[in-house]
């Protein structure tokens, strides 16, 4: 009798949450929460449809996917719409988007913001995945909390990373005469990328990370990212002023 | 009654025979690779039981903090996800999916419990 009730509730559970275990739902709230903190109290954000107007209902990606164009029909993913607030170019935020490395092979960022800019051109045009880093990418885990992430996540991370910003890893070389250890691209580059999870992430992978300046942030709970939320807002807008600076 | 051992046998036995199979893949992997195999007894069983309600709990609250962030960006549509495998959608935060999780995890404690017992619930 206990047996069947725990089949039932089993194939009950699974018909009404398929995805469960993909992390699709942790997704959505960090995909939302990030907008909100990037926007922040002098910004807004919005979730907008693919065609680029306010959304009633947001649609996201369930799989990797590119930018679809606006005269796309059908069931099309959509987006958040930021403004930031300090000036800075509007910006959009992604699930499951796509980007293009120098070998020519797309990878996935699970979150990613880009400028409205690069986006819209693929939007009003045939669509398609974005040539290049995002100005923040972030790989989410949502594993168990008392489980270490394999140490193999932040490897393939930072293989993505390196095939779309290979310049980025470059921290010491010398130029022409300049002196010998001259620290040339350290710092430098506008894309900011995190792992994110709910598991524990064991020391080895954080110095892994830590070197190639990929920020951790573990053991998160979906009801309380803020720390999280603010450390990764906080860098973004750091970033996005360096970046208007940069582009002036 | 079966004994403990037996008891999480048939428990990963009967989540095999589920589209939960994974979840009885996963929590046999720790079992067997993580030391929690030498747990014995009722230490076992509810370490078993709290490994499957941890991940469950974990998509319970992204749910309720997917409908807050609904209520507060004015979605009355919701956040909804592309189905892979076809042309449908899911929407993430919907209550249906919250109560399919509450439904499961009583009936899990329940059977941990007393795998014998009533699947009613007790009178007060």
């Amino acid at each position: 009798m206990m047996d069947k009730a725990l089949v039932d509730a089993a194939r009950l559970l699974s018909l009404q949450v398929p995805d469960l275990g993909k992390g699709k739902t942790f997704e959505a709230v960090m995909l939302l929460k990030l907008s909100l903190a990037i926007a922040g109290p002098n910004g807004r954000c919005e979730p907008r449809t693919h065609e680029g107007k306010l959304a009633t209902r947001l649609l996201l990606r369930g799989g990797p996917g590119h930018i679809r164009p606006a005269k796309a029909r059908g069931k099309v993913p959509g987006y958040m719409w930021i403004d930031a607030g300090f000036g800075g170019a509007p910006l959009e935020a992604h699930n499951s988007l796509e980007f293009v490395g120098v070998s020519r092979v797309e990878h996935e960022m699970d979150i990613a913001v880009v400028e409205e800019r690069v986006a819209a051109p693929l939007r009003n045009g045939d669509g398609g995945p974005v040539q290049g880093p995002p100005l923040l990418g972030i790989e989410l885990k949502e594993f168990d909390p008392r489980r270490m992430l394999d140490k193999n996540v932040t490897r393939a991370f930072l293989a993505c990373i390196l095939d779309l910003m290979p310049l980025r890893h470059i921290t010491d070389c010398t130029v022409g005469p300049a002196p010998s250890g001259r620290n040339v691209w350290t710092d430098f580059g506008p894309a900011q990328f995190w792992i994110a999870t709910t598991a524990q992430i064991g020391e080895p992978s954080v110095d892994l990370a830590r070197f190639y300046r990929v920020k951790v942030a573990s053991q998160l709970d979906p009801a309380s990212l803020e720390t999280a939320l603010a450390e990764i807002s906080g860098d973004f807008a750091l970033l996005a002023v360096m970046l208007a600076a940069w582009r002036r | 009654m079966a004994s403990i051992e037996e008891r999480v046998s048939r428990l990963l036995a009967i989540l095999r025979e589920t589209p939960l199979g994974w979840i009885a893949a996963e929590l046999e992997e720790e079992l067997r690779d993580d030391g929690h195999g030498t747990l014995t007894g009722e230490a076992q069983l509810f370490w078993a039981g709290n490994f499957i309600s941890d991940k469950l709990k974990l998509e319970l609250a992204a749910q309720e903090e997917l409908r807050a962030l609904e209520d507060r960006m004015d979605l009355p549509g919701g956040v909804e996800m592309l189905d892979t495998g076809g042309d449908g959608t899911i929407r993430l935060a919907a209550p249906e999916r919250s109560e399919a999780i509450s439904a499961f995890l009583t009936i899990l404690w329940r059977w941990l419990e007393d795998p014998q017992g009533s699947t009613e619930d007790r009178a007060e």
